[in-house]
């Protein structure tokens, strides 16, 4: 017959209040782990909406700028003297609003427009563009247009 | 004989897990493995849900660049479906890839810039592009809306 000694007395609830605290980190450590992913994922899909909203704007913006239509007239958006600029803003259907404004790099010698836009969500630039319209050869058309420049801002909004 | 052998006495200690014990034992045990295995079937169906989702989403933004970048000429008041609709790029096994609604800039909006379902004559140029890539069991879709600027 096994005699039960006294130090074995509560053995079992050390054991098990180890086992509780081991599996306790276990799975705190694993809900966490969970959680940081679905944050990450939450906030990339975030950003990319933003990058399409602000992309679609953008693209918006400068097809507004070549085109007669508009109060005030696209044409005058970045035009010499021109200040302050056309401020645009698209909302997407999913509600992400964008807005760009522009600033005329024009001369006075030069019959073309520069103009460099800035499209942003929120006050976060976004992506940024230098764009040529060619108005001094455009003819009763909309002018062409060569997009000069196409920079996708960091996520600190630096355009750089 | 019998009587010179020591008799054995049953102790607590030496005595065999009794019936209830087993049952509970069971109970706990069966209890656990239905969690678990809930669990894993859970885990298995919104893993299968992800991966169809991720994938849906590649194809819609793979297709959106497909309409936006490669070159496409921009068609003037494209349609969704015929002859005036644009090329989307072969889809994957199991997916579909489709573009559901196209709308039209009016011409003059800035502030904001606004969209109509019907085409202006003629056409301003700006067309926004709804692009939609389902799984073939319906169970992940994704939607992706670009706008295409003439030139």
């Amino acid at each position: 017959m096994r005699t039960k000694l006294n130090d074995e007395d509560g053995q079992a609830l050390l054991l098990a209040l180890a086992f509780v605290v081991f599996f306790g980190l276990v799975i705190a450590a694993m809900l966490g782990f969970a959680t940081t992913n679905l944050l990450a994922t939450q906030r990339l899909g975030e950003d990319r909406a933003a990058r399409y909203a602000a992309d679609s704007a953008m693209d918006g913006a400068i097809q507004y700028a070549r085109t007669p239509g508009g109060t005030p007239s696209g044409l005058s958006a970045g035009a010499y003297g021109a200040v302050p600029c056309i401020t645009f803003s698209y909302t997407d259907p999913a509600g992400v609003a964008a807005t760009v404004t522009c600033k005329s790099l024009a001369n006075p010698t030069d019959l073309d427009r520069k103009v460099q836009f800035t499209a942003s969500v929120g006050t976060v630039p976004k992506i940024q563009a230098t764009v040529l319209f060619h108005d001094s050869t455009s003819g009763s058309g909309p002018p062409a247009v060569d997009v000069l420049s196409w920079t996708v801002c960091q996520i600190n909004g630096a355009c750089s | 004989m019998a009587s010179r052998l020591p008799r054995l006495q049953a102790t607590r200690s030496e005595s065999g897990f009794s019936l209830p014990e087993i049952l509970i034992t069971i109970a706990i045990v069966g209890i656990a493995f239905v969690a678990i295995l809930g669990g894993m079937i859970t885990s298995i169906t919104v893993s299968d849900f992800h991966r169809k989702e991720a994938t849906a989403d590649t194809l819609a933004r793979d297709a959106a660049a497909w309409v936006k970048d490669t070159g496409q000429t921009y068609i003037p008041c494209a349609q969704t479906t015929g002859p005036s609709s644009y090329t989307l790029p072969p889809g994957a096994s199991g997916y579909s890839v489709s573009v559901p609604n196209i709308a039209y800039w009016n011409g003059t909006s800035s502030n904001p810039l606004s969209f109509v379902s019907s085409c202006p004559s003629p056409d301003q140029g700006l067309q926004r592009i709804t692009i939609v890539a389902t799984s073939s069991d319906g169970r992940a879709s994704q939607t992706v809306m670009i706008v295409r600027r003439v030139g």
